[in-house]
């Protein structure tokens, strides 16, 4: 058991009954052939682009305790030399590779939430990324976090777009009731170009009364009409590192630019787990990540949506504080959860976690990770994060 | 061939299957579905183990790990091939189970020989005694790197393996607890992986020989010890048979039916061909099927596509269509193997089904030809035999107007029809 103190204040618990025992949704308006576009431009809504770092980043070597003997006397051939550190106060600093989110930073645009975490914390990466994305560090829960959010906060209309995940299969995050397309790119989200066989595709998938098949036939009508907005798009590649991660923000700017009424991205940039030869990786997936995310920033502040666009940053864990026998290091719990756009309050937030009480040689969290999707809900998406998460958290002063 | 027939082959056999025509009963299908291959072929055979870390320059490991992701391609190719062409569907069906079971990937092990390796143990020990397969696994050089086995020793124990070994291989969640995993690691300590060879070989100075309580048992326990305390535990039945009820019976499995079949496994020390007997031959199994409860995995999709089609096959069609479906060969997503279910039918791996169902449409629409048959209806009732389902009044509905009243359907309008008949709703269900 952790003994720290738990910044998480429980009003109300109980578990939600969310989606158990209920039926697919027919969606009979989907299978309509003509679905009204809504006007291609780009809409006010508060945007929500989620970051996932995958693998367990180094919190540690990416904010950097550049002034602490102790971080130093654990890390004597990994640890972030004081020259490689842009500094952001006396304490801590980005790591030189990010010149692009400390210049964000500097200009009050990156909340830092410090030392994020989960109480009694499970090292294995997918039982980890589990609990990130479940919202629910005991019970594993069968719809993601942002699944129940898209459920609870489902409107009237069919909103076949409203989150989209950008990748090669959707997390568990946004797995759940609202089908949510998974798009490598707006150009091969295709399903045919064919009108006439796209017909017969539509016909093939009509939903009538008293069927069978309904689960295939609704997601089939899901994809129809989710295809069809987003070959509306057009590609926004130009000027975006020619990385895996940097297309995929491409591929957000262009839903955000082509006028979606998509409230939630899902991304991820993959390779944080750095077990050996951290020296000369981990500094590479920084600045790979940093000159993406600038791009993107400054892509959407061109053209006038930074006000609406908010990316949340996380890792399903930090690292261990001591390296290890590889020059590289093994898996820890907490870390830094990054908030960037114009809409965020900038500097660092909740407290850093003492690098000399460790807990089981891991750093102890000082955040709990609900409190962050808490204040992502209440004061950026719009809800009542109660209804998703199940009990109540503290919402932080992250936003304006 | 009968209709109970057709399910049992889209369940059990990986979708239409030669030599079950001549067959009357499902019985006799059965009992050739669980006779197992008397030669397997080992697939380890097909490609070289890379020794990637002794070359001293960084050109030439970079070579090495190229050759590497060839063979990594050839061997999921070799496998849909296998599956494709196998005298022994269910073996093979077996093998992807227990592959999704034991989930490990070539992310983290890097050598297409070892996972070659660890698929001809699947294979051969398909319809086998767990224990048998639970002592192989443990001591599998692909596992051994997967789960850090190899890393496990007396001084410095890993218990990666271990909890592994109950949480996802054998009892389930709750079924343990933390000191039962932290002491099973010690029993298990002293495997060892010669990475220049990709032999592996016992080290008695790195086993901890000290004595160790797991599930309340008391002994100097080693690796044979762990595998009968496991099997001792009733759990252990119940927990694969869940699994195996999953797999061909319905998503959902009733307690009592799992109670019902467990028992038979148990009382089989843990064979698998009783137990799949048992199932395949039950009636729940047959009502099940014609529900078409399950969702058809895209593997299941490919191979029962390409034997409907009997079509030659693009490899590059295959690595693409399995990675946007989100189920390559060799590699799951994570050590609890693929989710499955709903998530197989979610929009991108969708769109990869469409693009199968087009592949084949534009490969095989010939085979009525070839066949001498010509009139729509005709076509429609062919496809169905091979795909095995009856097609829905929509489906019907919407084949109608390619074909040509009572002549000849033409060659685009052939493509249309198969390709629409892969893509079914009904067909992405069995």
């Amino acid at each position: 058991m952790t003994t720290i103190s738990r910044r998480e204040f429980i009003i109300r618990s109980g578990a939600l009954l969310l989606g158990l025992g209920m039926g697919e949704t027919l969606i009979s308006a989907l299978t309509s052939p003509n679905v009204a576009h809504a006007a291609n431009r780009p809409t006010n809504a508060p945007k929500l682009v989620v970051v996932q770092l995958t693998g367990g980043n180094d919190g540690l070597n990416t904010i950097i305790p550049y002034t602490n003997g102790v971080y130093y006397d654990n890390r004597p051939r990994i640890a972030v030399k004081q020259n490689q550190v842009l500094a952001i106060n006396k304490q801590l600093g980005f790591h030189a590779s990010m010149p692009g989110i400390n210049t964000l930073y500097q200009q009050g645009k990156v909340g830092i939430i410090q030392g994020v975490g989960y109480p009694n914390p499970d090292l294995s990466h997918f039982r980890s990324m589990d609990i990130w994305h479940s919202g629910d560090p005991v019970t594993p829960k069968k719809q993601g976090w942002l699944a129940r959010y898209l459920q609870q906060t489902q409107g009237s209309a069919d909103q076949p777009v409203r989150a989209i995940e950008i990748g090669q299969r959707l997390s568990h995050a946004l797995n759940g009731q609202v089908h949510v397309p998974c798009i490598q790119n707006v150009g091969s989200y295709k399903v045919e170009k064919d009108e006439q066989m796209l017909k017969s595709l539509r016909k093939l998938y009509q939903i009538k009364p008293g069927d069978a098949f309904t689960d295939v036939k609704t997601r089939g009508n899901s994809l129809f009409v989710s295809t069809d907005r987003i070959s509306t798009l057009t590609p926004q590649d130009l000027g975006y590192p020619s990385t895996p991660f940097g297309r995929d923000l491409a591929t957000a700017a262009a839903i955000i630019k082509g006028g979606l009424d998509t409230q939630i991205i899902y991304t991820q940039m993959n390779g944080y787990d750095e077990h050996a030869s951290e020296n000369s990786s981990h500094p590479k997936l920084l600045s790979q990540l940093d000159q993406a995310i600038s791009f993107f920033y400054h892509d959407l502040a061109q053209n006038k949506l930074a006000d609406n666009v908010v990316i949340m940053m996380f890792s399903e864990f930090g690292r261990r504080l001591k390296e290890n026998s590889s020059v590289g290091t093994d898996h820890g719990t907490s870390g830094p959860v990054f908030l960037i756009g114009n809409p965020v309050k900038g500097g660092l937030h909740g407290e850093h976690p003492s690098l000399a009480k460790l807990v089981n040689g891991d750093l102890p969290y000082t955040v709990d990770f609900r409190s962050v999707y808490a204040t992502v809900i209440d004061k950026w998406l719009g809800g009542a994060h109660q209804d998703i998460l199940g009990k109540r958290f503290e919402v932080l002063p992250v936003f304006r | 061939m009968p209709d109970p027939i057709r399910r049992l082959l889209n369940r059990a056999a990986l979708g239409y299957w030669e030599p079950a025509i001549t067959q009357r009963t499902r019985d006799q299908v059965i009992a050739l579905l669980l006779k197992p291959d008397p030669k397997p072929y080992a697939l380890e055979a097909t490609v070289p183990y890379i020794d990637k870390a002794t070359p001293d320059s960084t050109a030439d490991r970079y070579k090495l790990y190229e050759i590497e992701a060839e063979n990594y391609g050839k061997i999921q190719r070799y496998w849909v091939h296998r599956m494709v062409n196998t005298k022994y569907p269910l073996q093979e069906k077996m093998a992807l189970f227990w592959h999704n079971h034991f989930a490990t990937g070539f992310s983290k092990v890097k050598h297409a020989k070892l996972l070659a390796r660890q698929y001809d143990i699947f294979y051969k020990y398909a319809f086998g005694k767990l224990g048998d397969m639970l002592r192989l696994i443990s001591t599998d050089a692909a596992m051994l790197t997967w789960l850090d086995g190899m890393r496990n020793m007396k001084y410095a124990p890993n218990e990666n393996y271990a909890r592994e070994l109950f949480e996802l291989f054998t009892l389930g969640v709750g079924h343990y607890t933390e000191k039962d995993v932290k002491e099973t690691a010690r029993a298990l300590t002293g495997w060892q992986l010669d990475t220049t060879t990709g032999k592996v070989y016992f080290h008695r100075p790195y086993h901890d020989s000290g004595g160790k309580t797991i599930f309340g048992k008391s002994g100097k326990f080693a690796l044979a010890d762990v595998i009968r305390i496991i099997l001792e535990n009733p759990q252990t039945a119940r927990f694969i048979t869940e699994k195996v009820l999953q797999t061909f019976v319905t998503p959902t499995p009733k307690k009592q039916d799992i109670e019902r079949f467990a028992a038979i496994y148990r009382k089989s020390q843990y064979e698998m061909r009783t137990l799949l007997k048992a199932v395949l031959s039950d009636p729940l199994f047959d009502i099940e099927a014609k529900k078409r409860s399950l969702v058809r995995p895209p593997v299941d999709l490919l191979v029962a596509s390409y034997r409907a089609g009997a079509v030659p096959m693009r490899p590059e069609f295959i690595y693409s269509y399995l990675f946007e479906c989100g189920q390559t060969l060799f590699n799951p997503p994570s050590v609890a193997g693929w989710e499955g279910g709903h998530a197989w039918i979610a929009s991108a791996p969708m769109i990869a089904r469409y693009r199968l169902a087009k592949e084949i449409g534009q490969t095989a629409w010939n085979l009525t030809t070839k066949n001498r048959i010509y009139k729509g209806s005709d076509v429609i009732l062919f496809w169905a035999k091979r795909l095995c389902f009856v097609p829905s009044q929509t489906t019907l509905d919407t084949l109608l107007p390619y074909t040509n009243g009572g002549s000849a359907v033409k060659a685009p309008n052939l493509q249309a029809m198969l390709t629409l008949l892969v893509f079914a709703p009904e067909n992405q269900r069995y």
